[in-house]
């Protein structure tokens, strides 16, 4: 039953996508929209066998080396030499919380994005790439190896490239796309090197081997009863730890090579600059994509190798280090710009630095469980934008929208359970998980421990701006112009203005069972992550030394971050709702300030003055000056000239001149004489 | 003139005692079904040269039914083949051919080469149905031709990758320049004539190296055995015997030939050309099959003949490969044709396949044979869509054509599939064999190393950059096209739907499930690789006896071995 459950799971959204395929052609519009139920349906089921796999999960047996996952064989799939990749399933409790957030969340935006996506032309094929991303997703966290996860990671980069692309004849969108799977790959092409590096110094990238190896590496004498295979990699892996500098220098690059990956993939610095871009695709996208699940990959898979990352000290506090600067910097950003879902996509970036500080210290329990309750949060969060978006027809300027609360009180409130969440008020899940974060860092480097609370003041205040901006103030409101994702073209039948309201009560049900979660998700969590971080390789023991400044720190932590915030939304009501002119007067002393973030720190046009446009400028080069000139025409042409340069040389020769020919004859047959009268003297 | 016509009875009666030894075979009948197709191939294009010039129809259809025919026997040889043993030479044919000289007719597979045949039977048939809207114009009427030089093709490819002779090795080998010169000379697009003579002339000047090279080695095992034989099992297991300065020539007569077949950067100047000339058929079986012919002959003769001068020289060829992936993947970013671009990519990806062969690992080697395959298939693939584009809107410039997307649905589905193919997503073929060697490369102990997969996997950002900026601009963004054709084109018919699903299938199934066939070129690699580690063992006892001499020692017991 474990078995076909763990196979169900990843195969439904398969063939959910070969289906949808399949009708995505189909030119009747109910044909397609069968595509929204196979979908819908497939992902729930999946969920359910998620729930199954749940259930199960307690009786697998521990066997006290820290790996305590049950592997599921599905089928070979790259075998040769020694080297072994299959698709075959590693469920442990790490795996069974990301099913659950990929699953569920899933289905509830599938609802709900059957509703938003109502109409459009590319109806079949949106939910033939939910589905692609949704089967990747779960090889990514499913896989027993860290191939299967590379497959899922590349997979659910096609998907996102498909999707954030999916409005593919506006300009604006293909760059983003183009731009997030090109950044992605950057990240890729650490995580493939570093990959390669485990099978080197490992022999076997499957983590049922190399994870109980690097843990008995990092802490011998506390792993014991090492299998056969594992006992192996160990031995394997001990050759590279401590003697021989260049090679251990490979195994201590490893955590660095795989944490480029999980940069690109979670859009930390430097690798950041797509996730705001990403914002072009669909609003249900960039809920369960950009927000929800692919985003928190990166923090996924460090939490999973954890071990590895142990067994260096520096990679670890470099994770730290760039999580908390990201969540800063991207907090900083998100304070100034005036489009909502670039607003949610800076705080999401900022959200996963401190999932990123979190597994930087150690704290995997506490980044899971911020993954967890972030992915309720901000997936409803991007979701009410979009019904806002959806309401005025694409308008997204915040600086066009106001008091919208009387049009959509639904939305407003729901928006509003999604904010406290997020801004960290006392007993809502955010709450519950951004401080265990902060507690873990706070005990482990006290700097980043405060920087992480100073961006969770940002965090309220930005939050609260947008929400009170939005719903709060006088009513007014600009339309957008916009139809199914492109300019509104006049002849569209279904196109006319009407007034902003709520969505229909059946497509608001997912954003109220994601309410719940943002709201009661902390305290309901708490105890059920705990206990399956506590069941999964990404278990890390808190030694005891640390747990005296750990209790220390959570004595205060919570209630100065939380009061903080308060003190944030407060300062947000009295700029926002209260005294809006007094906003605008301080964005006026401040100008400089709030034009360099509304730039985004010109990150964008940094990386294309000193990386996009150099390197276009060598393909140029290579082509015109190497290819062209140097090898085709001065090479190539030189060779092939050759011939002709030696018969214009003998040319001369053959004028037809009777006399010439006599003159050479006779040099000819002097010449002859002359050698025969040498020779024989 | 006597001397001419004796020559010709005298290859007459040969050609008679061949077939007749033919007749009596051991193996049975399966056996003969490889000299069968080959034969087959030359026989009925030869035939349809003869056919009426009106009934284009007909020499169309009969192409198709001639190639799929071929495709189905190969399907037959590959069922009655031992999988238990892919390394062993099965369904071996031979027959006295020129006995003075040992030279004999023998066809004969292995895994390896039956993956190609394989490849080769599949493309074709999908290639000429491919083609069928292909001859208007100027070229109507000249299908007979057409397909004629298509099946030649086909018949001397097979006869590569079955030959056990050296000899039939290379009239297969330069056999297949034939009909290509005149595929792409007749058929081709403007400057189709240069780029035939250049092809012709590149690859023959190069394969004359090659062919020096083996001659050498003949020759040397005669010396040895005092016997000439061309076969090529004996050949190479003599071969190893070389000292190391012979084995350096011999390595570098080979590649010269061979880089050029692949092509290899700085020699891959004929590939661009060839392509955006030759028609589309030409192009699939060029890149599909024919660049192969490259790797296969640096991994069948190159590699087991001169061991120790390729162990010398790895890293100076790798460094090859890994420019060449790096450079040709640059330009393939700025280029504005569209089939310029892929056939740039081909260098690139090529880069790859040699960089595998020479990291001296089954991962490597694996991987580059797995990588042969596969982008043949994908590599096929997108050089048809090009082409149905091309015959709809007569151009294949990137800014005369935007969004098609909207206005070729099916079209562009494919477009991206194998695009994501082609830039090696995991899931899908591609990724197979660009990982293996990657990894190969990585992991080697033999050659090269971390910083070649460093530098070569610049090739997965790179491939990304090139083929996202063509999706970019011609899958999608706002719609344009041509005018003349603008509103008038429709999306592919059935006919070309028909085409493109199987290879899409195979795509998808080899990135899915590729072990099997991986598992099967573990034998024959491993027969490759012994002589390494035959070197590797001798090298350690040396070592274990003398300390410091290793080199020198083993060079001078060579010397005393050789005669």
């Amino acid at each position: 039953m474990f078995e076909t459950a763990a196979k169900a799971v990843v195969t439904l959204p398969f063939l959910s996508m070969v289906i949808c395929a399949m009708l995505a052609f189909s030119k009747i519009q109910k044909t397609q929209r069968l595509a929204a139920f196979i979908t819908a349906g497939a992902i729930g089921a999946a969920f359910v066998f998620s729930c199954l796999l749940l259930k199960d999960l307690p009786q697998v047996e521990k066997n006290g080396v820290g790996a305590v996952g049950t592997v599921v064989h599905y089928f070979d799939w790259i075998n040769i030499g020694d080297f072994t990749a299959n698709f075959s399933f590693y469920i442990d409790g790490l795996t069974a919380i990301m099913l659950m957030v990929v699953t569920g969340v899933g289905t509830l935006i599938a609802v709900y994005a059957s509703w938003y996506m109502d109409g459009d032309v590319g109806y079949g094929r949106f939910f033939t790439y939910i589905s692609l991303f949704i089967f990747a997703m779960l090889c990514l966290v499913m896989g027993d190896n860290l191939l299967l996860l590379f497959l899922g990671w590349e997979g659910v980069g096609a998907a996102s490239y498909l999707l954030i692309g999916f409005y593919y004849r506006k300009p604006s969108a293909v760059a983003a796309a183009k731009k997030a799977f090109i950044v992605n790959r950057v990240g890729d092409f650490g995580f493939a090197l570093g990959l390669m590096g485990v099978f080197v110094v490992f022999g076997g990238i499957q983590y049922v081997d190399i994870l109980p190896a690097a843990k008995a590496l990092a802490e011998p004498g506390m792993v014991t009863n090492l299998s056969e295979t594992q006992a192996a990699a160990h031995a394997a892996a001990t050759d590279y730890w401590g003697e021989g500098k260049t090679v251990s220098l490979l195994l201590l690059s490893i955590p660095f090579l795989l944490m480029l990956g999980a940069f690109g993939k979670s859009a930390q610095l430097p690798l950041h600059v797509w996730l705001p871009d990403a914002m072009e695709g669909p609003t249900p996208v960039s809920a369960l994509i950009h927000a929800a699940t692919m985003v928190t990959a990166g923090v996924y898979m460090i939490s999973r190798l954890i071990p590895i990352f142990q067994l260096n000290e520096a990679a670890l506090l470099t994770v730290a280090v760039i999580g908390c600067v990201t969540a800063l910097f991207a907090g900083l950003i998100a304070l100034c710009q005036y489009d909502i879902k670039r607003v949610w996509a800076y705080s999401t970036v900022s959200q996963l630095g401190y999932m990123f500080l979190g597994v930087g210290v150690l704290g995997t329990t506490g980044a899971v469980f911020h993954l967890f309750t972030h992915a309720f949060f901000k997936a409803l969060l991007f979701l009410t934008a979009g019904t806002v978006m959806h309401a005025l027809a694409g308008q997204l300027d915040l600086r066009k929208m106001s008091g919208l609360r009387t049009k959509m009180p639904i939305t407003c409130w729901l928006m509003f359970a999604g904010c406290l969440a997020l801004a960290g008020f006392p007993f809502t899940s955010g709450w519950y998980s951004k401080d265990m974060i902060l507690v873990d860092a706070m005990a482990t480097y006290p700097l980043l421990g405060w920087l992480g609370i100073l961006t969770a003041l940002l965090t309220a205040f930005y939050t609260f701006r947008l929400w009170f901006k939005v719903f709060w103030g006088p009513t007014d409101y600009e339309m957008g112009n916009e139809h199914h994702g492109y300019e509104a073209d006049h002849h569209d039948e279904d196109h006319h203005h009407h007034e902003p309201h709520d969505p229909p009560m059946w497509a608001n049900l997912p954003l109220m069972v994601l309410t719940l979660g943002a709201v009661a998700g902390g305290f309901l969590g708490y105890g059920f992550i705990k206990n399956f971080i506590g069941m999964s390789s990404a278990a890390v023991p808190i030694d005891p030394a640390h747990k005296v400044a750990h209790d220390a720190a959570h004595a205060w932590v919570p209630w100065v971050a939380s009061a903080g915030a308060i003190a944030m939304i407060g300062l947000a009501w009295v700029f926002y709702v209260r005294n809006r002119a007094l906003a605008e007067n301080c964005a006026k002393t401040f100008k400089g300030a709030v034009r360099v973030l509304y730039n985004k720190f010109y990150v964008d046009e940094l990386y294309d003055v000193i990386i996009r446009r150099p390197l276009r400028g060598m393909g140029h080069i290579c082509h015109l000056l190497f290819d062209q000139m140097l090898i085709d025409t001065v090479l190539v042409g030189g060779i092939a000239k050759f011939p002709r340069l030696l018969a214009w040389g003998a040319r001369p020769f053959q004028n037809g001149a009777l006399q010439g020919y006599g003159l050479s004859m006779g040099a000819g047959v002097a010449m002859v004489l002359f050698v025969l009268y040498m020779v024989t003297k | 003139m006597m001397g001419t016509s004796g020559l010709i009875l005298t290859l007459g009666e040969a050609a008679g005692t061949a077939a007749a030894q033919l007749a009596d075979a051991p193996g049975g009948l399966t056996a003969r079904l490889i000299p069968l197709m080959a034969l087959l191939c030359m026989f009925c294009g030869f035939a349809l040269a003869m056919a009426p010039r009106e009934n284009e129809k007909g020499v169309k259809l009969t192409a198709l039914v001639i190639s799929t025919l071929v495709f189905l026997i190969s399907l037959v040889v590959a069922f009655s083949f031992d999988w238990t043993r892919p390394g062993a030479v099965q369904m071996l044919v031979e027959g006295n051919w020129v006995p003075t000289l040992g030279v004999k007719f023998s066809m004969g597979v292995d895994s390896i080469s039956l993956w190609l045949i394989l490849l080769t039977t599949f493309l074709m048939p999908l290639t000429i149905l491919g083609s069928f809207g292909d001859l208007t114009g100027k070229l109507a009427g000249r299908a007979r031709e057409f397909y004629l030089w298509l099946l030649v093709l086909e018949g001397a490819l097979i006869a590569v990758f079955a030959a056990q002779d050296l000899i039939l090795f290379f009239i297969g080998f330069e056999m297949t320049l034939v009909p290509l010169f005149f595929l792409i000379g007749i058929f081709g697009g403007a400057q189709r004539r240069v780029a035939a003579v250049k092809f012709f002339i590149f690859t023959l000047a190069g394969s004359v190296f090659t062919f020096a090279a083996v001659i050498y080695v003949a020759y040397f095992q005669m010396t040895r055995t005092g016997n000439w034989t061309f076969d090529i099992g004996a050949i190479t297991k003599a071969a190893g015997a070389m000292s190391a300065s012979e084995q350096n020539w011999v390595l570098l007569g080979l590649f010269i030939g061979f880089a050029v077949k692949v092509p290899l950067f700085p020699v891959h100047i004929w590939l661009p050309l060839a392509h955006t000339e030759a028609p589309t058929s030409g192009s699939v079986i060029l890149a599909g099959v024919l660049l192969k012919l490259g790797t296969y002959g640096l991994l069948r003769f190159a590699l087991p003949m001169a061991p120790e001068a390729v162990l010398e020289h790895a890293d100076l060829i790798g460094v090859f490969a890994v420019v060449g992936i790096i450079y040709a993947a640059l330009i393939c970013w700025v280029q504005t044709d569209i089939k310029k671009l892929i056939a740039y990519s081909s260098v690139s990806h090529l880069g790859f396949c040699v960089l595998g062969l020479f990291a001296l690992n089954q991962e490597g080697i694996g991987g580059s044979v797995i990588y042969m395959i596969n982008h043949g298939l994908s590599t096929g693939a997108l050089f048809l869509c090009v082409g149905m584009i091309y015959t709809r809107y007569h151009t294949r410039q990137m800014d005369d054509l935007s969004g098609l997307g909207k206005r070729l649905p099916v079209w562009s589905t494919f477009m991206v599939f194998f695009c994501f193919a082609s830039v090696g997503l995991p899931g899908l073929n591609g990724f197979v064999g660009e990982f293996l060697t990657i990894l190969g490369a990585f992991s080697s102990t033999r050659a090269l190393g971390i910083m070649f997969a460093a530098f070569a996997s610049l090739g997965l950002i790179l491939g990304a950059i090139y083929i996202l900026y063509m999706l970019g601009k011609v899958v999608m963004g706002p719609v344009k096209e041509p005018e003349k054709y603008a509103g008038k084109v429709s999306d592919l018919n059935f006919r070309e739907c028909f085409v493109l699903t199987p290879l899409a299938v195979a795509c998808l199934v080899l990135g899915l499930y590729p072990t099997p066939m991986l598992k099967s070129f573990e034998e024959p690699i491993d027969g490759i690789l012994s002589t390494y580690k035959q070197i590797e063992t001798k090298q350690a006892e040396t070592a274990g006896e003398g300390k410091g001499g290793g080199v020198s020692m083993r060079r001078a017991e060579r010397q005393e071995v050789s005669p």
